[in-house]
């Protein structure tokens, strides 16, 4: 009688479940099978796939290339009516074996994106009025309004690159877009396409603009003829941070040192990282009253920002600046003494000639056995 | 004995069901990352980078022991990388051979006497060497004591002049772009970024000339094939996904960059333990969430680095065995994460997660081994529902194999020939009857010996990546002298 609960259990509960648990794990097993062979033959065939789409690629490539390359040779003497037709002859070409389809439409435009990068002045010209006779434009502007983050940001990269003035307005207005691959490729779109105020968009940015996106902005901008980039005196007084660290930047690699004053007065910002900026102006330009504002700021500073001084003393090579850096080493900080001893060392001094305690200790006549 | 049986089934199904779970979820999560990340660097030009006055500087740091053979020939692959803001320091962590002799002779280096911070403790140093031919301006050889891997890194990061330090083994292939690449997320990101991972990929059976791959195959022998798998897996699914959620607890010794500051603040390398890669993110992690500061960790997944990888079953085991105690050492370290709300999602979902899949998981397979053994000596063992959890874990680690083929496939396509895909689907099939079994045997090893308190990195011998002759790394070797073939620790 005692083990009649215990066969009940067995019957009740323990048998369904294990066979519960058989039935689950044989379905998984079969599923699992199933996906082995859909990925493998998923894999395979994008593999096929992509060998196909690459071969018609490069047949596209080369009769578009040689279609572009003869028009854009054309187009370099003729005169307007020439060009008009040199342009309808072409884009007729284009449209009737390679426009019907969205693969060979892509690679067209890619074609036409690359060649662009090659070609300046009348050629170029004549390949934007191209572009947009086969209404790449259009598609691009309705991609802009309509597509996904990337989407967007490739259809600004495309109108940016084929130079199209009027796409500016619609670009601009994702000059605060929450994608930050948006907001840089407008921002460069606005510094191209912008001719007049290359840099306007700096005033109305109230994202931050980080160090990638400052990378990107000062190559474009280094690719501007010389009398065309601004005085950055305006973004030195933004209330977003991340534009006034772009602007002392600029400041210092455009050679804008009549904005020297004004640089200088961020060493009390309150951010930290527009101050670091600040010293890195002071380092670069040698400028010697830099030392000057160092010695009355260094004893209030961060650590942080203590050791970017030091080190910023150590670049000035002014007598007052070793001087100071020799102050430093005569105090019982360690890590403030040694970052001292190594801006000077950088410039050349004997550190340790004259502090031998700095020396690294030296190592034992005979290596210690291992600790393990 | 029924009931107990019952029990063990159900417990051993619902392990394996916990396992295979996370293991979709990640695979699901890395394909997002995935798309995101390709959506993301559709446009980006490292060009920009490689001569920007705005580039950040980067140190790369590389201990060498016994490295003679090849340092000439890694250094100069080292000092033509794409960036213009890096120098190159190589430790010389106490080596027996010519590897220092070698570095003077070939690139013109004098004994500098410098000041060094010493910021973190290390074994003494022996001198900075510089040299005198500006060609190699971006070069310094520090000379040290040994002390094992993570102590020549320690000197490393003290004598580094830059604000962030990648740490490499000397003897890895970098792609030409992999500074510019790894410093992106340093520069882009909104939170503070501590730590970038790499990719790293094995390089068994590629063509290299010069220190550049010039181009990629699937490798001939078994072993480095499985470990192409491995890495497809870990690299392109799993710290794809933790990438993604925040919660990457390991970026491989062969290839990581980091904020020095916060390395420093947080108390760089721990020599006393032989995972000290991974050691160091999670203190890294731990530093900034016990301080409530902002921070991240990225992860890169193109494929940046190129190692080679152990040949014969006896070094791959030796490595794993000492990935196991490293786990187990890391995890034991910073216990108080284990399920502490305090440490977010670290430790909430990473922590646990290597604690019980990473850690566990193999001694709950063994173990599961041994009771199915007893109750079949016995005449208790439930045949068909044993036949089909084999049936069941095979189909799905086959499965997770061929997912990460995809995922190369449609992203990277580093293997272009087709008897290469073919190579690796049959790959998929053998792997688990083949080399499974091994691998259980080597992290029950780590186990045991990690028990026994065993804390050598022990003898690893490489044939070099240009087909040199077999050139042994003299071991064992305290805490590890930095070998090449070990480092690359997929999750």
């Amino acid at each position: 009688m005692h083990q009649l609960p215990s066969l009940v259990l067995a019957e009740l509960i323990l048998m369904p479940t294990q066979q519960l648990v058989l039935t689950i794990a044989t379905w998984l097993m079969i599923i699992s099978w199933i996906l082995v062979v859909g990925i493998g033959v998923f894999t395979v065939g994008a593999r096929v796939y992509a060998h196909r789409q690459q071969r018609k690629k490069i047949a596209i490539e080369a009769v578009v290339t040689d279609w572009l390359m003869e028009y854009v040779m054309m187009a370099e003497d003729a005169t307007e009516s020439e060009l008009s037709a040199l342009l309808e002859e072409t884009s007729t070409k284009i449209k009737h074996q390679y426009m019907g389809n969205s693969f060979a439409r892509r690679v067209v435009k890619a074609v036409m994106l690359d060649m662009n990068r090659h070609v300046r002045g009348s050629v170029a010209n004549a390949l934007h009025r191209l572009y947009t006779s086969l209404l790449y434009d259009v598609l691009a502007l309705e991609t802009l309004n309509y597509g996904e983050w990337h989407e967007q940001a490739e259809a600004v990269n495309e109108l940016t690159l084929m130079q199209v003035p009027y796409s500016l307005p619609y670009i601009e207005q994702h000059r605060n877009h929450r994608n930050k691959l948006v907001r840089l490729q407008t921002q460069i779109a606005e510094m191209k396409l912008n001719e007049n105020h290359p840099l306007g968009f700096l005033s109305e940015v109230k994202t931050p603009i980080h160090a990638w996106h400052q990378a990107n902005l000062y190559a474009e901008l280094s690719k501007l003829p010389k009398e065309k980039i601004p005085s950055f005196r305006p973004w030195l007084q933004s209330p977003n941070y991340t534009v006034v660290i772009f602007a002392i930047k600029m400041v210092r690699l455009f050679n804008q040192l009549d904005l020297q004053p004004y640089v200088l007065m961020k060493s009390l910002h309150p951010h930290l990282e527009v101050r670091r900026e600040v010293w890195q102006f002071v380092s670069y330009f040698h400028i010697a009253v830099g030392a000057e504002l160092i010695e009355h700021l260094l004893p209030d500073a961060e650590p942080e920002m203590q050791l970017v001084m030091i080190e910023c003393l150590g670049n000035l090579q002014t007598m007052e600046s070793e001087q100071l850096l020799e102050q430093v080493i005569e105090t019982d900080q360690y890590g403030l003494r040694v970052e001292a001893a190594l801006a000077l060392q950088r410039s050349g001094y004997d550190v340790l000639g004259r502090w031998p305690e700095l020396a690294p200790p030296p190592p034992p006549l005979i290596s210690p056995p291992s600790a393990h | 004995m029924h009931y107990f049986v019952w029990l063990f089934d159900h417990a051993i199904f619902a392990f394996s069901l916990t396992v295979m779970a996370s293991y979709a979820f990640l695979a699901i999560y890395a394909a997002m990352e995935m798309i995101y990340y390709k959506r993301k660097t559709k446009y980006i030009d490292y060009g920009i980078l490689v001569a920007s006055p705005l580039a950040p500087g980067v140190s790369l740091i590389a201990p060498a022991y016994n490295e003679g053979l090849n340092i000439v020939d890694n250094i100069k692959s080292l000092l033509s990388l794409f960036y213009n803001n890096y120098e190159v320091i190589i430790v010389n962590d106490g080596s027996k051979d010519d590897t220092l002799a070698k570095m003077i002779e070939a690139y013109d280096l004098v004994l500098s006497p410098e000041v060094v911070n010493l910021k973190l403790q290390t074994k003494p140093l022996r001198g900075i060497y510089r040299s005198r031919n500006a060609a190699f301006r971006r070069l310094v050889v520090v000379d040290k004591v040994n002390g094992g891997k993570a102590d020549a890194l320690n000197i490393g990061i003290n004598v580094s002049s830059k604000n962030l330090v990648a740490c490499i083994d000397v003897d890895c292939i970098l792609e030409q772009y992999a500074i510019c690449k790894m410093v992106k997320p340093f520069m882009e990101s909104t939170k503070p970024v501590i730590a970038v991972g790499g990719v790293i990929r094995v390089a068994n059976s590629c063509e290299i000339e010069n220190g550049r791959l010039i181009s990629t195959q699937v490798p001939s022998q078994f072993f480095p094939r499985i470990q192409v798998l491995e890495y497809f897996r870990a690299f392109l699914m799993g710290r794809m996904a933790w990438a993604r959620m925040d919660g990457l607890l390991l970026i491989s010794g062969a290839l990581g960059l980091f904020d020095k500051h916060i390395m420093i603040a947080a108390g760089g390398y721990n020599h006393k333990t032989v995972g000290e890669d991974m050691e160091v993110v999670v203190r890294m992690r731990g530093y900034m969430l016990e301080r409530k500061l902002p921070y991240t960790v990225k992860y890169i997944p193109d494929p940046l680095c190129w190692t080679e990888a152990p040949v014969d079953a006896k070094i791959l085991g030796r490595q794993r065995n000492r990935w196991t105690r490293g786990t187990i050492e890391t995890l034991l370290l910073h216990r108080k994460m284990f399920f502490n709300p305090k440490y977010g999602i670290i430790g909430m979902v990473s922590y646990p997660y290597w604690f019980f899949f990473e850690w566990m998981a193999p001694i709950v397979e063994v173990l599961g081994m041994f009771a199915f053994l007893i109750f079949a000596i016995f005449g208790y063992a439930n045949w068909p529902f044993a036949l089909v959890m084999i049936g069941l874990i095979y189909a799905y680690a086959v499965m997770l194999s061929f997912c990460s083929i995809l995922y190369e496939e449609v992203s990277f396509r580093q293997y272009p020939a087709w008897s290469d895909l073919f190579r690796l689907m049959a790959t998929a099939f053998f792997e688990p009857i083949l080399y499974h079994p091994r691998q259980l045997i080597w992290s029950i090893r780590g186990n045991i010996d990690w028990s026994r308190g065993k804390n050598t990195w022990g003898e690893m011998v490489r044939t070099g990546l240009s087909a040199q002759p077999k050139v042994p790394v003299a071991g064992p070797l305290p805490n590890g002298g930095p070998s090449t073939a070990t480092a690359a620790k997929p999750s």
